[in-house]
């Protein structure tokens, strides 16, 4: 109770330094927010468009999904795979009638001129690339196989894209973050040496570090808190903005923009807990007289 | 030695509140502010160190409460030495020595009552009793009826009875005060000095660091005089 009590005399003693440095502290991560989401977004693009970029194994005409049962339970045996549809020549036509969408193109074209195919989608693509092409030899000389096909060139490039974006994300979020611990140390060794002499003059009575600086550490973390939830707030309804804004901008992209999951959130907003608990316990410190 | 010699020592040593050994202290670049400095105040007294500005007078105080460390020699406290001490003993030990401070050093937004339920509040007492002798004490130095008011609101002679209520109010065993009447005029000056007689008379131990030989003239107390870092009278 007496602590609590202290708490609010140190929150009224300093109301308006405690108040502008945590909307500063909540504008500087919500610019690192921010840029996370981006460059999470991105990654998270070109995982997808890679996850679309599926192996179609092309089997002999005639070859029921029965009679493929052995080479599609070879495919479920490579821990990679994700998924294997089997697809009848009647709904590879059905799927080239819905990509043509003119059925003039396709007149006259029969079922069975068209051979079954079995649409193999993997649980990481990227990873899954490096094996394509021993995965692919390995299918060719099955028999009853065809021909297998895959977009290795695609997925080479997506690899690359991805890992250029990775590095980006990583520098970027790294100087941004580095940007933003120096603005949330600056912002509250500042606020804290206003209160210098007072600091002091705890010290010099007799007061124990415990006493002085557990009423500040508990506001930072209250500011902590209070800084991620107005920073992610902020930046969720940048993220719907953007949601409106970039719709049907970017060809590939109809969707929404990934928002973090609760874990990620609660790691993000320990995070500034714990930067705003550190800086106020090393800027106080640096205020004691012992 | 004989042993009543000794025993005679031992005891006197015992009476020590306070002792400085040969104690030095030297800021960087080479500016000795303290040199070779010994002597000893007994329990209960009232003594007065004096000297010029810049002489080392407030840096031997803050050598007292461990604001400040010697560079050489040793400083013993109640017979244990400052050196002995761990930084987290450092606030029990400045719980034991009330300092008044020239400047006050008083919490300008906070309230008189706030500023002298300081020192109690941090030694864990409760409420009852912290309000009880915060107002005892402000009765007793003339500011009963002020607690609710912001120290910045006060005039100087009025802040340094403040800083004489904190520097008071937990009973220390040894009180320290540096130039406590430099703001003030001769009327409250003597007020000042009528408060710091009757504390000792009540056996608070006093150091009263002053330039003003006005304050000490007529008090038949022990008198040491600093002068450029040395003790003139040891």
């Amino acid at each position: 109770m007496k602590f609590i009590k202290r708490t609010l005399q140190e929150f009224r003693s300093a109301a308006w330094a405690y108040t502008t440095s945590t909307l500063v502290i909540a504008l500087g991560i919500a610019v690192f927010f921010f840029f996370g989401l981006i460059y999470f977004n991105l990654v998270h693009f070109t995982e997808q468009v890679a996850q679309e970029l599926v192996l179609n194994v092309y089997l002999k005409p005639g070859l029921t999904e029965d009679k493929a049962s052995f080479i599609i339970q070879e495919l479920r045996n490579e821990p990679l795979v994700a998924k294997v549809t089997y697809l009848s020549p009647q709904e590879v036509l059905k799927d080239l009638e819905k990509l043509f969408q003119e059925k003039d193109l396709l007149a006259g074209v029969s079922p069975d001129f068209l051979p079954p195919v079995l649409v193999v989608s993997f649980k990481d693509p990227f990873a899954a690339g490096k094996k394509l092409k021993e995965i692919s030899s390995q299918l060719s000389s099955l028999p009853g196989v065809y021909k297998v096909q895959f977009a290795n060139s695609w997925l080479a490039r997506l690899a690359k894209l991805k890992h250029f974006l990775e590095i980006l994300s990583l520098v970027g979020l790294l100087l941004i973050g580095l940007a933003t611990c120096f603005i949330i140390g600056l912002v509250v060794r500042f606020s804290l040496s206003e209160r210098q002499q007072e600091l002091e003059v705890l010290s010099l009575v007799g007061a124990t570090p415990h006493f002085i600086q557990g009423p500040i550490i508990v506001l930072a973390l209250v500011q902590g808190l209070l800084a991620s939830v107005l920073a992610l707030l902020l930046v969720y309804f940048l993220k719907v903005y953007l949601d409106k804004a970039l719709k049907g901008f970017f060809p590939g992209f109809t969707g929404e923009l990934v928002f973090w999951g609760g874990s990620e959130i609660a790691i993000l907003s320990l995070g500034v807990v714990l930067l705003c608990v550190t800086g106020s316990y090393l800027a106080s410190r640096r205020y004691l007289r012992y | 030695m004989p042993i009543s010699k000794r025993f005679a020592i031992i005891s006197a040593k015992m009476q020590d509140i306070l002792r400085f050994e040969k104690v030095s202290k030297v800021y960087e670049p080479g500016i000795i502010a303290l040199e070779d400095i010994s002597f000893s105040v007994r329990r209960g007294e009232f003594l007065f160190i004096t000297g010029p500005s810049g002489a080392g007078k407030s840096t031997l105080l803050n050598l007292i409460f461990r604001a400040e460390r010697p560079t050489t020699g040793e400083i013993y406290f109640e017979g244990r030495p400052l050196s002995a001490y761990k930084r987290k003993e450092i606030p029990f030990l400045r719980r034991k020595i009330g300092v008044v401070f020239q400047d006050f050093k008083l919490l300008e937004n906070r309230t008189v009552f706030e500023n002298v339920a300081i020192s109690l509040e941090i030694q864990g007492l409760t409420e009852g009793e912290i309000r009880r002798r915060v107002l005892r004490m402000l009765a007793r130095l003339g500011l009963g009826g002020r607690e609710n008011q912001p120290v910045r609101q006060l005039s100087g002679g009025e802040k340094q009875r403040v800083a004489l209520a904190r520097a008071v109010v937990n009973r220390p065993r040894l009180l320290l005060a540096d130039e406590p009447t430099g703001n003030l005029d001769a009327r409250r000056s003597e007020e000042v000095m009528e408060i710091f007689e009757d504390l000792n008379a009540e056996g608070t131990t006093i150091i009263f660091a002053t330039h003003d030989e006005a304050l000490y003239a007529d008090r038949h107390r022990r008198v040491l005089v600093l002068d450029r870092g040395r003790l003139l009278n040891p």
